[in-house]
Formats: structure tokens, sequence, C-alpha cells
């Protein structure tokens, strides 16, 4: 879906990315990751076309980008940036209609698709009148990310979308946005420098360090089997609440003994340890009830957590 | 012209001039600033988006804003001549500097995560410069265009200095009158004509963000309207007149040249400064000068006879103090040795020398003095000490120095010269004071500007040579215990000129020929 091959950027002879590879798959999520300076959002930049890239090539779609008109490159991939860069003199809805208006859409079926997002976003009909100066910055970030999604971009790329939110409204505005439907079957790259959220949003996740990718791969191979002491080290704050929420319950499911009790909490196989841990201790529980999504139903104690724990990390 | 009427008064009747000179402004005011716009908003545009070019063309229009503005009008002069095209130029070159640097600033200050977003959404570079920066730098720009207004309501009153009209009109004449009501009547207007635009402007600026799109298609409509005002003030095809905003408003300049002759033609007012050059430039055919002034040689004018005599005469005489003149007694016959010898072409011609050839004031006197086998060789000069005053233009300068000359050659008396004191008054002031004891003076000036004669006596003297000499001199006596000497013979006047070319192919030679030229004009259009 999306290849980057050997991508160079230099500004005034100063590299600020380096010989950076990457393969996106269809629907999948890619995380760039990392301190700020360390060319992340260079990277995604150079993917549409906000920065030409020095050396190497870009495909997506399976087209090189370096072939097409920018401006009809960017049509087609939405793009959400930090400063959610709405339009101070457009109304929300005038806001969200740029894309559609540039690929000339009639007027209802914009009216009707900015409807139908404005609803799965949250947002009150009646904000469609209102300026970004009248909303909060969480409900400014929502109709930034209606913006970007409106027309439907098979791509979407995201710089530190959340960043500029306090974490209450970061977390909600983060959870709306992983549950629209919009989302489903989209290609995203996103770029951050918060730990959590790149373990959550991402299937695959590039640490990058001086413009360079330190280590690709899935969330558990950074955390488990970090390439080297900096891979290592990013992590080490948050290191024990990173592994029990990348150690998913379904991953432990089939070892867990069967239980017949019905009163218990329930968590599911998509929540993960920390969920359980959470709970176990918030609620004074001495164990937990699992449940897949055939209805069977497990017990978890915390022996099972500090087992599961430790099996990953030896095998990590 | 003595009586000062109320200022309403004057406005009222007035009115005519008022409303043509206002509309003339407001017309001079938008079409420079729609230019400034039209080439400024550009530039600014252009320069946001070259930093390197920005500090030169900022520079420039910086440059061109601290020019002088009558400086500025004189070189648009030998460029673009004299009438709206050089007003309307220098005005254009005052309003760019605020509209570039507005635009440049506004634009630059746009959020970069604008128009970044802007371009991440696939905006064409139009389409952001066109939807998001322009309409998000408009009220910057705005700034900018009320400051160029501003400015251009100012400095368009000195349009008036070259014949392109406007308030200036009646600035300047009441300036050179010494007439508060004129002045006001267009100082006032011109200051409300400020206030008012920029107040409109700064309505328009109030619209908010939200409708800057629509401002950006009101404004330039309104200037336009505005400017349309402003209809070229002249015609082709007949004469055209370039009087100076005091000779306009004089009872013994244009006024009388329409009550007494019923001259009836195209009339531009015009500073004095670029008035004979105008005329031989044929911007100008006919003008109102003096009658010595050394550009009319310089330029080949002739001045048309005042058959029906209402330009006052204005001889120049030595004007003493009676003490002075009890005390030397030998003084008098030297001092009217000149008599006879200087006709208006001779004096002409050596103001010719001075003013144009840059000979010196002394050179010129004593070759005179020489040719006309005056000079004598300086005495002792251990009598005593007369002193010389003179007023600050070449003419005064040249007689002082005959003076000190025949004074020194015919008597023991030494001089000392006090030559550059200003106007009338200084040297009027140090005579009566007995800081000098001597100053060359016109009669028209003793009558109209000393003695402030009223209507009445006007009329009574009705502009003979003799009467009004006799007049000044029995009046400046009794009053000043001043002495007039014999005039010296030559008429610094003030005179209709014209090319000498045009006037003979023409065949007028008298301001009634001009008349009747002017309304046969008049009759076959």
């Amino acid at each position: 879906m999306i290849v980057a091959d050997h991508i160079s950027k230099h500004f005034n002879g100063i590299e600020a990315v380096s010989d950076v590879s990457f393969r996106v798959g269809a629907g999948e999520t890619m995380v760039l990751l990392g301190t700020s300076g360390c060319g992340k959002t260079t990277t995604l930049k150079m993917l549409n076309r906000l920065i030409e890239a020095t050396s190497g090539s870009i495909e997506i779609l399976g087209r090189r980008i370096s072939e097409e008109k920018p401006e009809i490159l960017r049509r087609s991939i939405g793009y959400v940036s930090q400063n959610n860069g709405l339009f101070p003199h457009y109304t929300v809805s005038e806001n969200i209609a740029v894309v559609p208006k540039l690929l000339g859409w009639a007027a209802n079926d914009i009216q009707e698709h900015t409807e139908r997002l404005l609803e799965q976003l949250k947002l009150p009909e009646n904000f469609r009148q209102k300026y970004p100066s009248e909303l909060s910055g969480g409900q400014q970030q929502r109709v930034a990310i209606a913006r970007a999604l409106i027309a439907d971009p098979p791509v979407l790329l995201l710089d530190e979308p959340f960043g500029a939110l306090d974490p209450v409204t970061r977390a909600s505005v983060r959870k709306d946005f992983a549950e629209l439907p919009a989302l489903k079957q989209k290609t995203m790259v996103l770029v951050t420098h918060d730990v959590q959220e790149a373990l959550e949003m991402g299937d695959h996740i590039c640490l990058m360090d001086k413009g360079r990718i330190v280590q690709s791969g899935a969330s558990a191979d950074l955390l488990f089997k970090p390439a080297n002491d900096f891979v290592r080290s990013f992590f080490d704050q948050q290191r024990f609440l990173l592994e029990l929420k990348i150690i998913s319950l379904r991953s432990i499911f089939n070892v867990l003994p069967n239980s017949k009790a019905t009163y218990q909490y329930y968590l599911t196989t998509e929540q993960n340890l920390w969920d359980a841990l959470e709970i176990l201790s918030v609620r004074h529980l001495n164990e937990v009830i699992i449940r897949n999504e055939k209805g069977e139903s497990r017990s978890l104690a915390m022996a099972d957590i500090q087992r599961a724990y430790h099996q990953a990390k030896q095998q990590g | 012209m003595d009586e000062q009427q109320s200022l309403w008064a004057f406005m009222t009747q007035q009115s005519g001039k008022l409303w043509s000179q206002t509309v003339a402004h407001i017309g001079l005011t938008c079409i420079s600033l729609l230019i400034a716009i039209a080439v400024g908003l550009p530039l600014g545009i252009w320069i946001a988006r070259r930093k390197k070019a920005a500090w030169l063309v900022l520079g420039v229009a910086g440059i061109l804003q601290t020019i002088p503005s009558i400086a500025l009008l004189g070189f648009m002069i030998p460029l673009l001549g004299i009438g709206a095209l050089p007003a309307i130029t220098a005005l254009f070159l005052y309003a760019l500097l605020p509209i570039i640097r507005n635009t440049y600033t506004g634009i630059t200050n746009v959020d970069p995560a604008i128009t970044e977003s802007a371009r991440g959404m696939g905006m064409t570079p139009w389409q952001i410069l066109a939807s998001v920066e322009l309409p998000l730098a408009m009220p910057v720009i705005l700034a900018g265009i009320r400051t160029a207004t501003v400015i251009n309501v100012g400095v368009a009153t000195l349009a008036a200095y070259i014949a392109a009209g406007g308030l200036g009109e009646f600035i300047f004449g009441g300036i050179a009158l010494n007439n508060t009501q004129m002045i006001l009547a267009g100082a006032i207007p011109a200051a409300l004509l400020a206030v008012v635009l920029d107040f409109l402007l700064s309505l328009v600026q109030k619209t908010g963000l939200r409708k800057m799109r629509k401002v950006s298609v009101i404004l330039p409509v309104l200037l336009l309207l505005l400017s349309s005002f402003y209809l070229i003030p002249y015609t082709k095809g007949n004469l055209l007149a370039g009087f100076t905003p005091e000779f306009m408003g004089r009872e013994d300049g244009y006024l009388g040249l329409k009550t007494k002759y019923g001259l009836d033609m195209q009339t531009v007012v015009i500073s004095d400064a670029v008035m004979y050059k105008a005329a031989f430039e044929k911007k100008l055919d006919v003008i109102s000068g003096y009658s010595t002034d050394g550009r009319l040689k310089a330029f080949d004018l002739i001045t048309l006879d005042d058959d029906q005599s209402i330009f006052p005469p204005y001889y120049a005489a030595p004007v003493v103090r009676t003490a002075v003149l009890n005390q030397y007694p030998e003084l008098q016959p030297v001092l009217e040795k000149l008599t006879g010898h200087i006709n208006d072409s001779v004096m002409t011609e050596l103001n010719y020398r001075v003013d144009y050839l840059k000979q010196a004031p002394e050179r010129v006197a004593h070759d005179f003095l020489v040719s006309k086998k005056l000079f004598q060789t300086p005495h002792s000069g251990n009598k005593g000490r007369i002193r010389l005053g003179s007023k600050i233009f070449a003419e005064q300068y040249i007689l002082i120095q005959m003076y000190k000359e025949l004074i020194e050659g015919n008597t023991d008396l030494a001089v000392d010269t006090k030559t550059g004191l200003g106007g009338t008054k200084i040297c009027f002031d140090a005579l009566t004071n007995g800081e000098i004891d001597m100053y060359p003076e016109y009669t028209g000036t003793g009558l109209l500007a000393i003695l402030k004669a009223d209507r009445a006596t006007l009329q009574s003297l009705g502009g003979d040579r003799e009467k009004v000499y006799n007049y000044v001199k029995q009046e400046f006596l009794n009053r000043y215990k001043l002495q007039w000497l014999r005039p010296i013979g030559f008429n610094n006047a003030y005179a209709l000129m014209m090319r000498r070319a045009q006037a003979q192919s023409l065949n007028i030679h008298s301001i009634t020929d001009l008349k009747n030229h002017a309304t046969n004009g008049n009759h076959r259009h």
C-alpha cells in the first residue's frame, strides 16, 4: 500500500532523514515514533509531498508519488496535523467541505457526508455553522479529523493528531477516533512521541532517532526484543505498564482454567493484562472472568497475570 | 478682497468651486489608491514568497516615501509635465509603501499550520492565496490601505501646485492671500475627507474575518466608483490658462479678469515655480506671471497688454527714512540716478542673467552701471554709513548692489547691505524701526500689503500709475515718515503671458484680444 524505499531528506546539507525504508500494508496502521527532531514528521510529510524527498522513492497504491501532481496526490490522502490547521474564517461545515469542493462534489453529497461524520465524531448538529474559535481544543481536533476523512481517502496521514490536547481530552478523542467506522480499511501512518499511543494504535512501529529508523516491528518486538540500548531505554520509564498492555488476554486464554462463576466482573479477550490487573486491584477481587467471542469463560487470578508476564519476558 | 466674510458665507458663495475641488480631491485620492492597490498588492504577495526580494522592494518603497512630497511633484514635471498624470503618479508612489508592507506582513503572519493544512488537502498555490492567505491577511492589508488613504488625502492638496485641482487650490490660495476663510474652506473639507474615508475603511475592516471574501470585491468597486468622480479638469482644443492660487483669488487677478474683461476660459491652478516652464512646454497657453521675471526671457514668453488696467501698477522705487534724507541731502539725487534707465525688458534681462545664467547679482549690477556710464570709482566713505535692505529675490539683490555702487561712487558715505530680509513685512518693519535706512519697494505692494487700501480707495485710484504713486507717497510720509523717491521706471506687476509664437500666430496682443479669441473659440464648440 505504502512503500518507502531508501528515502532521505537534506535541508541545506543537514540530513534530517537518512535512508529510511518501510512498508505499510493495506488497512494497517504504522506508527513513526521518536523524540522531537528525530525526523518522524519530515518522513510523514514526504509521503504527501509537503516535503520533497532528496533521494529514494515512495509508492502509494502502487504508484510512484513523484510522478503525480502534488495537489492531485494530496486530495486522495487524508492529512491531520497537530495544530488542527482549521481555517479560522470558515465555518465547521465549510472547513469540512474543502476537499469535496476541490473534488467537485455536489452540495447535497457534501452535506450528507458532513452530517454523518459529525454524528460519528459526537459533534452536535448545531456546530456546523460555528467557527473554529468557538470550539474547544478537542472539538476542533474532531473537526480536523472529519475534514481529513470526509472524502473517504484510502490513506490517512496523522501528524501528532492528539498532541495538543490535554490527557483527558486526548483519551476521549482518541477513543472516538479509533471507533470510527470510516477508519476500518484505512491505511494509516501516525506520527507520535507518545509511547502508549503508539502501542495502542500501531500494528507496526518504526522507532526513529537522528533521522534513521532504529528498530521497526510489532510493539512486542520493540519491548521484548530491543535491538540496542537506545530502544531499551526509550521504553524504560513506563516499561512495566507497556509490557502488561501489549500482552492480550486472548494470547493466554487457552491456558487459563475454566470458570463456572457468573457473578464476577467480565473482561473480553480484546483486553490486556493491564486491564485485568486494574480491575483486580481497584475492585479488590481474587479473580476476574474473561469471555471470548464464542461465549466461553475462563477465570484469571493475580497469579495467572504474574505467570503470563514472566513467560512473555522469557520468550523475549 | 479685504473684508473677511464668515467661513460659512465664503463656503456657500464658493460652493460650486468647493464642490468641484472636493470631487477632484476624492478622485485624485481614489484613482491613485486604486492603482497603488493594483500594484502594491501583487508586489506584497510576491515578496512574501521571495523573502530575498523583500528588503529591496520595501527599501525602494521606503526611500520613495521619504522624498518630500513637493520635491516628488517637482521631479514629476520634467517627466510627465503638469496636470493629473504627474499628480496621480506622485500620489501612487506615496500610497505604495504602506500597501506593500502591510500585504507582506499580513501574508507572512498567516499561521503556517493553516497554509500547510491547506496544502496538505490538495489546494493549489492560487487557491491557497485566494481562499486562505488573502482573507486572513485582509485586516492587516486594509490597515495599510487606510494609512495610504490618509496620506493621500493630505498629499493630494499639493496637486494644486501642478494644475491637477483639489482642495489645495483654496488652501494655497488662502495662504498666498492671507485669507483665513479660504484656507479653512480648503483645509476643513480635506480633513473631513480623511476622517470620513478612514472611517468608511474602518467599517470595512470591522466586518470581520468571515466576510473578508466579500470585502475583497466591494473595496475595489467602491474605489472605482469614487475614482470616476475625477474628470480630467481640462478639455483639448481651446486655450488653457494656468494661474497661481493667489492670482485665482484676487480682485486684481482672475476675479478682475472675469468681471472687467469678461474673460471666460478654461483655467487650472498651478504653482508659480512650474508655471513658466509649463507654458514653454505647451502644457499651458496663458499664465499669470510677474512682468519682469527672468523666465519670461528664458522661455520666450510675452506679456499681454492690460488695456483695461485691472492689474495695479507695481513700480519700483527706493523708500527711504526721512531722517536719513535730511541728514545726508546728497543722497536723494544719487538714489534717483537709476530713474529712466531700467524699463520692464531691461529688468527682465537682468533678472534672467541672475536667475537663469546664474551670474552673481554684484557682477550683473556692476556691468549694467558701467554700460550706462553710471559707474564711478568709490570715494573715501568716511562721512557716515548707509544701511540698505532688500527682499529675498534676485531683482532686489541687483537693485541694492546698484545703489551701493552709486552711493559709494558719488558720495563720501559708506554702505552696508542687508540682503535677503524675507518678505515685505520684514523689510518694512526693519525700515520703520531704523534697522535699515532704505529698501526698494513696489507701489502696488505699498498700496495693498502695507497701507491695505480699502475698496473705495482702490476704485478711486483705478490702477493709474501716477495716482497710485502719489497716494502711497503721501500716505507713507504721513503715517510712517518714509519717503518714496522717484520710481526707477519698470513695472513688476501681474501680467498675463503667452508663448511669443502662439500669441503672434493668433494675433493676440492684449487681454481684450485674448478674451475675444476665447469667446469665439467657445462659440465654435
